[in-house]
Parts: C-alpha cells; structure tokens; sequence
C-alpha cells in the first residue's frame, strides 16, 4: 500500500481526480450514443491524460498533448461529427445490453488481471519513484532523444506524417478534378 | 485586377491622417440644423384674431388623411358658447402622432387654413398614450423652438394664412 | 528567489482585474480610434469624452433577456462561453511585464506564473479556446451557427499553425520556450523585430487571423451569417464571447511585444510595465488601424492566404532561422 506523505496530499488528491475523470471519460466515450457528445468525452480524456504527464514531471509532453492532440485534431474530429452527425439526441439513448453488460464484466476481469500481474512484476518498485533533475522533461532533452536514441522511429513517424499529408491533398484534388468534370 | 500592395500601404496612410483632421460630425443637441420655412413638423391649429377659432369641424382633414389618425367630433355653436367663427366647431379634435406620416395633406385639404404643418420636430414621449395630441395641446405655441433657416433665401411669398385673418 | 503562494495569488487577482478593465475600455478605445480615422467622433455622450461607456453597455448586457433557444443543449451551450473567455484570460498569466521587485520581505516577480513551456502552454490554450466556438455553435442548434463556428474554427486551425511556425525563429534566436527567458534574451542581444522581421509579419496576419478580427472576420461579419456562432446568444453570454475575442487581442499584442519588442525593457528608466503598457497599447493601435483600412477577406482567400502562403513562409523563415544561429 503506498503511504501518502503529508506533504503530497495535494499530489494525490490531483491524482486521484485526474485517474479518475481519465477511466471515466474514456468509458463516456465508448457508452455515450451521440457521437459528438462521445468526441467531447474523449476531449477530456486528452486533457486528464495531460494532467497525469504534469504529475510525472513531463510539462512538455502535457503542453504538446493538449496543443496537438486535444487541440488540432480533436477539432478535426468535431468538424466531421458536427457536420455529418444527427440530431442531438439525448446522451444515453436505450438502456444497456445484455451484450454490454457482459462487457462490462470481462474488462473488469481482465482489469484485475493486469494490475496482478503488474504487481506481481515490479515488487516494490512501484512505491519507490527514482529522483529526476530539473531538465527531465525539457524540450531540450527530448530533442536531444529523439536525435539520438530514438533516431529512427522519429524518421520513420516524419515519414508516415509527410505521405499522409501528401496522400491528403491528391485524395483532396483528384475528387476535385471528378466532381469538376 | 493584379493586386496593387503598395496601394495598400498607402491606404493605411490615408486613414492615418484622418485621425489628425477634425471630425465633420455636428453634435445634435448642441447644434441644430436649421429646418427649411416649409418643413413638415408638429401640427397647429390656428385662430383668428378675435379669438375665435378656424377650425369649423368639417373633417375634410380626417378625411384626406393617409394614416386615418385625425378623430374629429363636431358640436354645434350656441349663442352663449361660441368658439368657432362658423356654424359648428370641433368639440373634440385628436391627432394621434404615432400614425400621423407628416405628409401634410390636412394641411392642404382644410379650407379654411385652420390646420398647419409647423417646424417643431421633437416631440418624443416616454408612452405611446402621451402621443395622442388633444386639441388643447395643438393649439398651444410650440414649446420649444427649432431654428428656421433663412425665409427670404428659401421661402417664397409669405402664405396666405399668415397675413389674414 | 522563490514567491509566497499567497503573492502570487493576489497578484494573479490584480492582473485579473487589469485585464477586464483594459478589455472594457478596449471596447471604447476601439470605437474611438475607428470613428477618428472615419472623421466623426466616437461615443463621446456617456461620460466625458463617452469615459463612462463600457459601464453603459456593462449594465446594458446585465439587464439584457438571455434567451435559451428552447432545442439548445443545456450544458454546452451555457459552458461554451464560459470555456472561451477562461482559455483566453489564463493565457495571460504567463507574460511577463515587469523584472521582478523585491517589496518589504516578499519577492513579486514580473509575471504571475513562470514555467518552463510557458510559450506552448499558451499555444495550448488558445488551442483550448476554440472549443468554446465550436461547442456554443452546434449546441445552439441553428443552421448559422453551425455553419459560422465551423468556418470560424477552419480558420482559426489554419493560422494556428502558421502563427506556431512563426515563433519557431524566436524559440530558436531565445533559446528557450520560457517567455521570461525570451525577454532577457532580447536584452542582452537585440530586440528580435529586426532580425526576425519576416517572423514578426507573419505571426502579425497571422494573429489577426487567429482572433477573428477584420480583415478576417468572415464568419462573424452581420452580412454574410447573421452572427456566426453567436447568433444564439443575448446578455452575457454574448458579453462573454465578446471578452473572449477581445482578451485573446490583448493577449496576442502582449505575446507579440514579448517575442519581438523587448517585452518589458525600454530604451531608459527602468519602467517595466510601463513601457510594456505603452508597447502594448501600440499594437493594439494596429489591430485596429488594420479594422478601419482594409476590406474583408472572402473565406477561400483567407484559407489560401494561411495555407498556401504563410504557412511555406514560416517554413522557410524557421529553416534559416535555424542554419544561421547554428552557423554563428
């Protein structure tokens, strides 16, 4: 059981909230029937997410996930439901299914798999956090990884952005060029 | 059209020198705008000399009017209550000034040039009943003068009614 | 030198406070300036010289019928602008306007929070505030709503990119993402305006762009949908959307004094905010010298304009920006 020093009362009640909203947007997303309203609940899992890196002394990290992922392309995702989305309906329209229900149950159960198997795994690592210094979670150490240890997936992933994009703009102007003839 | 940006850029100059030349607005409550000799403002009812009035309470004017606001309720003269100079007067005489267009047709149907069409212009009320115009309130003086602009450039023989009675 | 958290807090509620009064009196300073350059007077009746308008028009929207359309979602619908005008004032806490004094026993810094990011983090939450436009649009239920805080957030996406790769230069001459250490930079080298001048150009239009404010004002001018995304709002709803747009101008002027103009310092006497009130008031002057002159852009020459021109610009600028910092 990890002991709450009483100097970090305020880390854990952060914590507790932020984990807390995070499980419980994520389970609003995929239980929410309209879909927009299932966009905005995965909004606020972005955000408690940025909350959790704050609390792991990752500030970058949280600002790029709130600036890029929570702000650019859950726009991108609101565009679409807005526009192409039904009426608003209310949230939870029908009651839940027998199907539901017995999903509910398993990932429960796989739930307490993975947190004994953690357990088992770490021992008391897990109540032990290692010390950092004051640049662990710096622009200047995370450029440095990625040009150095990382080197290849950040190729790779530049890579897979740049054919998305120019994939993008040739879907975009060959259904220009059909709809023009 | 190509586009032109340093044309642009001088736009910016132009508004820039705007600021320093004094406005061309005339603040109204300070300065008024002369109004025209035959402006069409507030309506009056006249009388004669001696006292008597000219309205007789034919309501040729009510009938002439567009708008249908004049409300005219004639009465007759008796020896001892003589108000007008004919054989009737207009016992009730009601302009409702929220319908009233100000085209000035009374003002031409009436023959006996009891009705005209003066300059007074503001005469806004806080309620809608305060608009209804009494025949007490028409035939008051104006309360408050509005400047006239110059009759002898504008104006062109002083109309009948103001020289007779 | 560390600040005492309750410093910090009532400094935070006195820049609060600044800020809301300089928006109010923003809206009058606006009209004033605009009704100069068009050769009549501003509001000049409430109040000498119209002093006492913005609380005319405060207690106008009080007073106003905030009507619920009755199909509107609840919840999104009332927290939209909420969420709008909080995005926008939180972003202000991290510029910096002062160097820091020391007051009997207690440090105040010149700024209300300093993090290490504090460039990002307000990116983040201008990114944040879109939100407001898009939620209060659909939750509204209206066509033009809809349709205006679509357009409204396109663009708003669109410049946020370009407006990101403009600061890149600045990250990359101040060699931190931390404001406070921007400023000091710029002390010791020269104000960035100079070298970065194709940087401060494109994070100018492209600020312009991002606050909605004429010449981009496409999805909110009266002409073309009604209002854009508060079409559905009256009272304070709209007051609050309106603080939003014109705090999210205050803070992009004083983020622009920050990164270019030397943000605090001035050519004598140690004045900080001073001369930062005075900066500030200057770009303010041409946002809305920009409002009087120039005519509306047509929403396909705006997206051409952020995507197709000053997107490559800013490319370019930060790619040069980078060979020439590493070279010298």
């Amino acid at each position: 059981m990890i002991l709450a020093d009483a100097g970090n009362i305020l880390v854990w009640i952060v914590w507790v909230v932020a984990a807390f909203a995070c499980l419980g947007s994520g389970i609003a997303v995929i239980s929410f029937s309209n879909p927009f309203y299932s966009a905005l609940s995965l909004i606020g899992n972005l955000a408690s997410l940025a909350v959790l890196y704050l609390l792991l002394a990752a500030e970058f990290v949280a600002a790029a996930q709130v600036l890029v992922y929570a702000g650019a392309v859950m726009v991108m995702f609101l565009f679409v439901i807005a526009y192409l989305g039904g009426h608003a309906d209310a949230p939870w329209a029908g009651g839940p299914s027998w199907q539901a229900l017995w999903a509910v149950a398993a990932s429960a159960a796989l739930l307490v798999e993975v947190i004994v198997v953690i357990g088992l795994k770490t021992g008391g690592r897990l109540s032990h956090s290692p010390p950092t210094d004051f640049s662990f979670g710096s622009p200047a150490t995370i450029g440095r990884l990625f040009l150095t240890d990382h080197l290849l997936a950040f190729e790779i992933t530049s890579i897979v952005l740049l054919i998305a994009a120019v994939g993008g703009v040739i879907l975009g102007s060959h259904s220009r060029e059909t709809a023009a003839e | 059209m190509s586009p032109q940006p340093f044309d642009s850029v001088k736009g910016f100059g132009v508004t820039f020198k705007q600021i320093f030349k004094k406005p061309i607005t005339q603040q109204y409550p300070e300065y008024k705008r002369p109004v025209y000799p035959r402006f069409r403002g507030r309506h009056r009812l006249h009388v004669h000399e001696n006292g008597l009035e000219k309205c007789v309470g034919c309501s040729l004017c009510a009938a002439a009017c567009p708008a249908d606001c004049i409300r005219v309720v004639a009465a007759e003269n008796t020896p001892d209550n003589r108000v007008s100079a004919g054989e009737r007067y207009a016992r009730i005489y009601e302009i409702n000034m929220s319908r009233c267009i100000f085209c000035g047709y009374c003002e031409l149907a009436c023959p006996f040039d009891a009705i005209t069409l003066g300059n007074e212009y503001e005469i806004s009320e806080y309620s809608r009943d305060d608009l209804i115009y009494t025949k007490d309130m028409l035939l008051a003086e104006p309360i408050k003068q509005v400047p006239v602009a110059d009759r002898d450039l504008y104006d062109t023989p002083i109309p009948y009614y103001e020289e007779h009675s | 030198m560390t600040e005492v958290w309750w410093v910090s807090l009532i400094k935070a509620f006195v820049i609060i406070n600044l800020l809301m009064l300089t928006f109010a009196y923003m809206t009058l300073i606006e009209r004033k300036v605009l009704a100069r350059m068009q050769l009549r007077y501003g509001p000049n009746r409430a109040g000498p010289f119209g002093l006492l308008q913005p609380i005319a028009d405060l207690v106008k929207l009080i007073r106003k019928e905030a009507f619920f359309p009755a199909s509107a979602v609840d919840v999104l619908y009332i927290t939209a602008p909420v969420l709008s005008c909080f995005t926008a004032l939180a972003a202000f806490s991290v510029i910096p306007f002062g160097p820091g004094w020391t007051i009997g026993d207690y440090y105040v810094s010149g700024e209300v929070v300093n993090v290490s990011i504090s460039l990002i983090l307000l990116f983040a939450l201008g990114s944040l505030g879109i939100y407001g436009f898009i939620v209060g649009g659909w939750a509204s239920d209206s066509k033009y709503s809809l349709l205006g805080s679509m357009r409204t957030c396109a663009q708003m996406v669109s410049y946020e990119v370009s407006l990101t790769f403009a600061v890149l230069g600045v990250v990359l001459m101040g060699r931190s993402l931390s404001l406070v250490d921007i400023v000091h930079k710029q002390d010791e080298t020269f104000w960035f305006f100079g070298p970065q001048f194709v940087g401060l150009l494109i994070f100018f239009v492209a600020g312009v762009a991002e606050t909605n404010r004429p010449p981009f004002d496409l999805p909110e001018a009266d002409t073309e949908l009604v209002a854009g995304y508060h079409t559905e709002y009256s009272g304070m709803r709209f007051g609050l959307f309106q603080m939003g747009e014109y705090v999210n101008m205050i803070t992009l002027s004083a983020l622009a004094v920050t990164l270019f103009f030397g943000g605090w310092y001035g050519p004598w006497a140690p004045l900080g905010p001073l001369w930062f009130a005075l900066k500030l008031f200057a770009v303010i002057f041409i946002f809305l010298w920009l409002r009087a002159t120039l005519p509306r852009l047509r929403y396909d020459q705006l997206m051409r304009l952020g995507w197709k021109v000053l997107l490559p610009l800013a490319t370019v600028n930060a790619v040069v920006t980078a060979a020439l910092v590493v070279a010298l």
